[in-house]
């Protein structure tokens, strides 16, 4: 048995030895390191806010196309009942009842008249809501069952409130209305309805006039005996032509195709930097005299998009079209062998890369670059044919890459290597295609068509080459709206 | 130890000063480690470098078991042996003959050098006998285990090491006999 008294001392020895390290180590050190997680933080909270904002613009739109049918219908009762919705509401001196939107989806009977009839009335009305306006604003909800509102106008009963109304069924001209409501309505209260033919399914009623002044809270409402409302019934022809100019479609989009890298567009040029510095830091090869093999070009592989669009018309020819959309990408590069063990290359005199595991230069394994990004396509969509809906768009998109596993190639050491570090994360392109809307008197009308995208900003920070994305994609449109 | 987890927990968060944290505590005994394998401390340097930037990436991979400093050493040879193997310099310094004849010395003299004598001593070894001596000598790995790591035979890596514990027995002795002669040279 060998007596390790000898290796004992020199084990005891060797614990204490210790040197200082410069301070150029720890340096070298954090720029190997990852970037701090903070940036990524900072593409989730734009991710946050983009979703805020798309569904804030989906809000909007519908509260604004909303707003948009009171104030149309507004001036047709202006010129309808000959008196200025204005001077209803002088006249009203803060007692105005404003109902300010019916549907009727159905074509029976639809009548109201004074409120000691109001037990005998009886109706279809598929939704019926109503908003009181005083002061401050209170919402009554009536859906489908005449009880639904007789309980509504027994809350206006409450609030010592006479409401005379008639509501006319779709498709009544004026003279029909006239002798229809004669018929239909028993012991009709004097009103001063004024009715419009060729309705469709809206209506307005609107309080147009009240005798005594109220009292008491402002947050309730006041009508008093001999009030009267009129029924405003909006042709919706006009209504669905103001929808059509300022309403914002929205939907899903989903592509898919090919994307590639290069070093610029409609060129087969190598895309990665072939004079990287010679000097390699503990670089395979060790100091790059050898002459170094040429780096293989990537070559195209799958690409998908998903997200959400919004298209807003601008004119009857021009759409502008924005949504969200994760995007994945991806191309394949032929590397050689690879080789766990970390290596720290130098690219030029700022930049330097270290890793865990690099790539030799090699035509043996096929190596996939992914590339995972968030975009915001901002496009002009221009309708040139009307039948077939054919249109074509063009613009740009804003990209954030948030994470890749793409190679780049370090010439003095023959070898691939990847680092978080070598990528721009804030990309612009230029996108232009073709499409075509279908099926849209259905109820899934969609959009199909082509897209190309090419890369302003090269995803590689200068250093490492030169790689704009190119990408070739099959799209399809599914508003969620019609 | 309780300690290092949270210093851990934070390396793992990417906190970039938790990361200098732990290099500051343990930089000086690695690069101890590191200046044994190679021949020179700006070379050891970059071993540390390397080192800690793989220590940095694999943190999640440590699981507590032993002590943080010993699971860094091993990280810390491992990356010195990839640096000698790919580094031109050490690299035909490194190739291990396979003759498995080798001179047995049982002598176990006083080493009286103080710590970074001793250290320059095994430096001078030529970069295989210096690679064995410190992988068995004073990291205490066995010989299986160093030919796996080396890609040698057990028996390989006996025979380098016999040659390389003889040389330093000869250097050690011949550094205590002179300082002997020294000491009674003195007045």
């Amino acid at each position: 048995m060998q007596n390790r008294e000898f290796e004992k001392n020199i084990q005891q020895k060797m614990e204490e030895l210790k040197f200082a390290p410069s301070d150029a180590v720890w340096n070298k050190v954090e720029a190997g390191l990852p970037k701090k997680e903070k940036s990524r933080l900072g593409v989730f909270f734009i991710l946050f806010f983009a979703v805020i904002l798309f569904g804030s613009l989906v809000w909007w739109n519908t509260s604004e196309t909303a707003k948009r049918e009171i104030t149309e219908t507004a001036t047709e009762e202006h010129n309808l009942i000959g008196q200025p919705a204005n001077t209803v509401s002088k006249e009203e001196n803060n007692r105005q009842l404003i109902i300010d939107t019916v549907l009727l989806k159905n074509t029976e009977t639809i009548t109201d008249s004074a409120i000691n009839n109001i037990n005998k009335q009886k109706t279809t009305a598929a939704a019926f809501r109503i908003k009181i306006k005083s002061g401050a604003t209170e919402d009554l909800e009536n859906k489908n069952t005449a009880d639904n509102l007789v309980a509504n106008n027994k809350k206006i009963k409450k609030s010592r409130a006479v409401l005379n109304t008639t509501i006319k069924a779709p498709g009544q001209n004026v003279d029909d209305t006239e002798k229809k409501t004669d018929e239909q309505v028993e012991n009709e209260a004097p009103s001063k309805t004024k009715i419009i033919n060729g309705i469709d399914t809206a209506a307005i009623i609107t309080e147009n006039k009240s005798d005594e002044k109220s009292v008491g809270n402002p947050d309730s409402f006041w009508v008093k005996k001999k009030d009267t409302v009129n029924v405003l019934i909006v042709n919706n022809e006009k209504k669905k032509k103001i929808d059509q100019v300022s309403k914002w479609q929205y939907g899903i989009y989903i592509a898919s195709g090919n994307s590639n890298v290069t070093s610029k567009l409609f060129s087969s040029a190598l895309v990665f930097d072939r004079v990287n510095s010679a000097f390699a830091s503990g670089a395979p090869g060790g100091g790059g005299t050898q002459s170094s093999p040429v780096p293989n070009n990537p070559t195209g592989s799958l690409a998908f998009n998903i997200g959400f669009f919004a298209n807003k018309k601008i004119t009857e020819k021009w759409k502008f079209s924005t949504g969200i959309n994760y995007v994945y990408q991806s191309n394949l590069i032929k590397v050689g062998s690879k080789v766990d063990s970390v290596v720290n290359l130098n690219f030029d005199a700022n930049k330097s890369v270290s890793a865990s595991n690099y790539y030799r230069s090699g035509n043996t394994a096929s190596y996939k670059n992914k590339f995972h990004l968030v975009e915001i396509p901002l496009l002009f969509q221009f309708d040139f044919l009307g039948n077939p809906a054919l249109y074509l768009e063009a613009g740009t998109t804003v990209s954030y890459l948030i994470n890749s596993n793409a190679l780049v190639y370090n010439s003095s050491a023959s070898s691939y290597i990847t680092d978080d570090a070598i990528f721009n994360r804030l990309l612009l392109s230029a996108q232009g295609g073709l499409g075509i809307n279908i099926l849209q008197k259905s109820k899934l009308p969609l959009s199909i068509g082509y897209q190309f995208k090419y890369g302003i900003a090269s995803v590689v920070k200068k250093s490492f080459g030169k790689q704009h994305f190119v990408n070739s994609l099959l799209y399809l449109k599914v508003p969620l709206k019609k | 130890m309780d300690q290092d987890k949270a210093l851990i927990k934070d390396c793992l968060k990417n906190n970039r000063a938790s990361q200098q944290q732990l290099y500051l505590k343990y930089a000086e005994v690695m690069l101890g480690v590191c200046y044994r394998y190679t021949k020179s401390i700006t070379d050891a340097e970059d071993v540390l470098q390397e080192g800690f930037i793989r220590v940095f990436k694999n943190l999640e991979q440590y699981r507590f078991d032993g002590e943080l400093g010993a699971w860094i050493r091993r990280i810390m040879v491992t990356t010195a042996l990839n640096f000698l193997k790919r580094n031109a310099k050490y690299q035909n310094d490194l190739a291990f003959d396979k003759i498995e004849m080798h001179p047995v010395t049982n002598e176990n003299p006083e080493v009286i050098l103080n710590t970074k004598e001793l250290a320059s001593l095994i430096q001078q070894l030529p970069t295989g006998y210096q690679t064995i001596f410190n992988l068995h000598a004073v990291e205490g790995y066995s010989h299986v285990e160093i030919g796996t790591m080396l890609g040698i035979t057990d028996g390989t890596s006996r025979s380098q090491y016999a040659r390389a514990r003889a040389l330093m027995v000869t250097w050690v002795k011949k550094y205590y006999s002179d300082s002997k002669l020294q000491t009674y040279a003195k007045p």
